[in-house]
């Protein structure tokens, strides 16, 4: 269970796309001119998720994802916590063949478990970008994530443990009977009584204010623009980026928790080729992330229990997986005013996790393979022509934006909404 | 605990001096007397248990016995190998049993032998009493205890002696090999005829002319039972007899019953034992005893120990005071029987305790094992890595639910305060034993005839091995599996799921005895026979109304007529 409601957990939160390819909002102010400091802030907030997307591209309703049912079958594999897993073993010993759809175990029916809850989540970012010469500049941003994650747990549906219970009579061992008298009373304070006793914590709401991975790097025009812009024109501009592993790493031992950071040091690299048809400019970003090795902490699943214990956590070592990206951008500029249209299209490939405690490492690295589409819709609104005609006491550019993850394979809907405040300053280096 | 109040050896004043003798071995039994066949339709003689083991091999003569014991279906046939228990003498002679000892070293007339040195002592005994005066004595001691409940009663004339020999072998035991011994499942084989509803307290003793020799077994196993326990004794410290073992078997010299043991070092009975006496002369056994028991060092079967506690349960039910009803005046000082004598069955408690409790049963693993092995029999991990078959487990179903409905209700016992809460709290121990064969038995030996059709109520269920692929265990198995299966459902583990489940094993039952390999089988052995009559009228006594129920019947009737048909064959 608590692999669904950790799944839970990053549905509600993950839609960051913090772990997705891209650095575009670190890209925040492009190649800026030498010797000008542009510093941003950001403001990103998410709306609540209600669906997802599994490994086929199927759109999943997110509640209905989160129901779990409580039969025999599923608490033998553990999804009801140890004891009602240990009951269902104890119904297995009284018939030679289980999976008789007759058999006590298959007849077992504790209801269903509803599991939702909310995710409040709010992204400020702030950065860095310093106009170097040969018209490159560099950039370091750092995204803080506040994160408050609620989980809330409801059972549903007929229990049927008494009836068992009645059936097998004294044939049952008194542990036997009274795990069912018990599983017959079964609330959602057991299910999480359950869940905290594999130690657990964090089963009701985690929360996370702090820094997410920070990005730093050099974008540098390959192809600059024509300057003064022509009708028609064609560009290249290249980047390179380090991310830095300052993010929270999934915790084993918290329930609700995402990881917001990879825990590895990666190494990026970009490039966009725009062309220009005044004023419209049509650009294709594409970018690739790779990751150093890196060592985490883990529950490894023995098959596929839900519930893993404490005991079943270990140190591994990560290989996590390349992260690619396209976006392809329309935008037309006006004087103050820049609309631009985007559609992406982003991969994660499956991490390598190995240990050495024996286990189900396959299940925890076919979570890691993701794919998804988005596009967005971006709004700028600039003062920088305003001020070189100093008509505006401060070159400022402002963006308000809407961005939607539309298709997704292992993936999250969402969407979110940005706005982002650009000041440029003159700094001592700047050249006369 | 003593049996005689008075008493019995006396030297007839002219009788003829005759050298004294006991027989090296005890004698074959006498096969004219007895049964001819146990199997139906093969006819293999009784008086060869090595032959009848081979033609049968599904069933022993202890086996037999049991079945018969539990059916309690031939009357006439129980009374008669009952009856005939005194023709054969037994391994130990009676003056070595504590009651007859006690009577002879009571004697006044014997108090002279304790002034003559011992190695004369079989010459100036012999001139007082010569054994077949001591013989007479204790024959006519023993009916006189008889008459007591059986007025006028007396052996047929050219009948052997009323003797109290200890481990008479079964009728049909023609070998005893060179020298004395006894296996004591033959023991409780016997016990439990002799406690079986055809015992002397059924309605038999209006009819047989034979029911002194009912009383008389009864005797016979009260002074065996002080004798294995080893609970009499001269009164100045010695202890005569005492079979048992040190449940670890350290050490393996047989010994006396100690309750005063720790819980680990409880003794119990087991196997075989080799009995050599210092001398044929019972005034010399019985003052100066000296007879040594030494146990062949073999696997303690669960089959006979669960054999043993069946027949201790169905002892203490016939025993105890609750019970005794209208033969409660034959309990009275002396009258007939001591008041005490269902104590000796709560001698094999502790035993039963100690045994399943991580020796048979291994606790981690919910395994019960068939056999432990000798010297290791106290350590589990060492133990004989093969499970209980059905067969074992079923009688120890029997015995556990038996035991259980025993101890439901101990007020009627005259134990200690501290004896009484023990038994108070054995039932729920029994239970769990009992639940745990119950719950092996479903999950690892009964299957559905037709698998596509397991989940109908109709549908025939059987007994499969757990070892050999599924294949079906033989009929007797079935019978007997589903006749524990009813007897611990109605008696300790009311289930409606289990009574699912007897209905569906009743039903497979009926339809393999209706297959034509069953029908034409030859060797139809009494021992299938009485289990399958045993399973099918305990089936239709309980399970009227049920699916299974015209086919049961249709069997039960079947059975009944070849079983009658035999009886009538068997007996004079």
């Amino acid at each position: 269970m608590s692999r669904r409601l950790r799944t839970m957990g990053k549905c509600m939160c993950a839609a960051l796309g913090l772990s997705a390819p891209g650095t575009a909002w670190a890209q925040f102010a492009g190649v800026v001119p030498e010797g000008v400091l542009a510093v941003v802030g950001a403001h990103r907030s998410y709306v609540d998720q209600l669906n997802t997307w599994n490994s086929k591209g199927n759109r999943v309703s997110l509640s209905q994802r989160a129901k779990l049912r409580f039969d025999g079958e599923h608490l033998l594999r553990g999804e009801g916590g140890a004891k009602l897993q240990s009951l269902a073993q104890e119904l297995q010993r009284y018939d030679p063949n289980p999976n008789n759809p007759t058999s006590l175990l298959k007849r077992l029916d504790l209801g269903t478990l509803n599991v939702g809850g909310s995710a409040k989540l709010n992204i400020r970012y702030f950065g860095l970008a310093l106009g170097l010469p040969a018209r490159s500049t560099f950039f370091v941003a750092a995204p803080l994530v506040d994160i408050n994650v609620k989980t809330s747990f409801k059972l549903s549906g007929q229990n049927n443990a008494n009836a068992i219970r009645d059936e097998l009579g004294n044939v049952a061992f008194e542990e036997l009977r009274s795990g069912l008298a018990q599983a017959a009373q079964l609330v959602e304070r057991d299910v999480k009584a359950s869940v905290e006793a594999a130690e657990y914590t964090g089963v009701d709401s985690w929360r996370y204010f702090n820094f997410a991975d920070v990005i730093a790097g050099v974008t540098f025009d390959i192809i600059p623009p024509a300057e003064p812009t022509q009708a028609v024109d064609f560009s290249l501009q290249g980047e390179t980026f380090v991310s830095i592993p300052t993010g929270h790493v999934d915790n084993p031992d918290v329930l609700a928790d995402v990881g917001i950071g990879t825990g590895a040091w990666g190494l990026g690299l970009g490039i966009t080729p725009s062309y220009t048809l005044n004023p419209l400019s049509l650009s294709l970003e594409s970018n690739i992330m790779g990751y150093l090795p890196s060592q985490q902490k883990m529950r490894i699943p023995e098959i596929d229990e839900t519930i893993i214990p404490a005991s079943r956590r270990t140190t591994v070592q990560v290989q996590t997986g390349i992260d690619w990206g396209m976006t392809a951008v329309v935008d037309a500029k006006f004087n103050w005013f820049q609309p631009q249209y985007r559609l992406a299209w982003k991969r994660h490939e499956r991490d390598q996790i190995k240990g050495k405690l024996s286990g189900n490492y396959g299940l925890l690295m076919d979570a890691t393979e993701k794919q998804q589409f988005e596009h967005a819709l971006w709004f700028y609104f600039s003062t920088i022509e305003l001020f070189k005609q100093k008509q505006f006491p401060l070159p400022l550019r402002f963006k308000i934006a809407g961005n939607n993850i539309f298709k997704g394979f292992n993936s999250f809907e969402n969407t979110y909404f940005e706005v982002q405040l650009v000041s440029f300053l003159p700094t001592p280096w700047m050249p006369e | 605990m003593f049996l005689f109040g008075a008493a019995c050896v006396k030297k007839p004043a002219s009788a003829p001096q005759q050298p004294s003798q006991i027989p090296a071995q005890p004698p074959s039994g006498d096969a004219q007397a007895l049964p001819q066949q146990l199997v139906l339709g093969s006819y293999v003689p009784l008086s060869e248990r090595t032959e009848l083991t081979k033609k049968i091999p599904d069933a022993s003569l202890v086996d037999a016995w049991f079945a018969l014991a539990v059916c309690d279906c031939l009357p006439a046939l129980q009374t008669s190998l009952t009856t005939s228990l005194n023709t054969n003498r037994g391994a130990l002679p009676q003056a070595l049993t504590p009651a007859i000892r006690t009577e002879i070293l009571g004697n006044p007339k014997l108090k002279i032998l304790e002034i003559v040195p011992r190695p004369i002592d079989n010459i100036v005994g012999g001139i007082f009493a010569d054994e077949v005066t001591v013989a007479d004595e204790v024959s006519k001691a023993l009916l006189a205890k008889i008459n007591v409940v059986e007025k006028d009663w007396s052996p047929a004339s050219g009948a052997p002696r009323l003797h109290l020999d200890a481990f008479v072998p079964l009728p049909g035991t023609k070998e005893l090999n060179a020298g004395r011994w006894t296996q004591l499942a033959d023991v409780w084989s016997r016990w439990a005829l002799v406690f079986s509803q055809g015992g002397p307290w059924s309605n038999l003793r209006n009819t047989s002319t034979d029911k002194g020799y009912l009383w008389l077994e009864l005797l016979r196993v009260l002074a065996e039972g002080e004798y294995l326990f080893g609970l009499g004794g001269d009164g100045k410290g010695n202890q005569w007899g005492g079979l048992t073992l040190p449940v670890d078997l350290q050490i393996i010299n047989p010994g006396a019953f100690d309750p005063r043991q720790p819980f680990n070092q409880v003794r119990f009975l087991t196997g075989f034992l080799d009995l050599t006496l210092p001398s044929n002369n019972s005034l010399s056994l019985a003052r100066f005893g000296g007879e040594k028991w030494s146990w062949r060092n073999t696997p303690v079967p669960l089959v006979e120990q669960a054999l043993q506690w069946w027949t201790a349960a169905r002892m203490l039910h016939r025993l105890r005071p609750a019970n005794r009803g209208i033969f409660s005046q034959y309990y009275l000082p002396g009258t007939l029987l001591p008041d005490e004598g269902y104590q000796i069955a709560l001698l094999v408690l502790p035993g039963i305790d100690s045994l399943l409790g991580g020796r048979f049963i291994d606790e981690n693993t919910r395994a019960i094992q068939g056999a432990l092995i000798g010297a290791q029999v106290g350590v589990v991990s060492q133990a004989i890595r093969s499970k209980a078959n059905p067969q074992a487990l079923s009688t120890l179903l029997l015995a556990l639910s038996e035991w259980s409905q025993e101890l439901s209700n101990v007020n009627d016992l005259q134990v200690s305060s501290e004896t009484t809460s023990q038994l108070k709290a054995a039932p729920r121990a029994l239970q769990r034993g009992a639940q745990l064969i119950v719950q092996t038995l479903l999950a690892e030996h009964l299957r559905a005839r037709v698998a596509q059709e397991a989940d109908s109520p109709a549908t025939p269920w059987t007994l499969v091995s757990s070892e050999s692929a599924g294949q079906e265990l033989p009929l007797r198995d079935h019978a007997q599996v589903l006749a524990a299966l009813i007897t611990a459902e109605r008696s300790v583990m009311p289930s409606p799921y289990l009574r699912g489940r007897i209905v569906q094993l009743a039903n497979g039952l009926a339809q393999r005895q209706e297959q034509p390999a069953a029908a034409t089988t030859a060797a139809f052995s009494l021992t299938e026979a009485l289990w399958l009559k045993s399973a099918t009228s305990l089936f239709l006594k309980h399970f009227s109304g049920t699916a299974a129920e015209s086919a049961v019947q249709k069997m039960e009737t079947a059975l009944q007529q070849k079983l009658d048909a035999f009886e009538r064959s068997t007996l004079p």
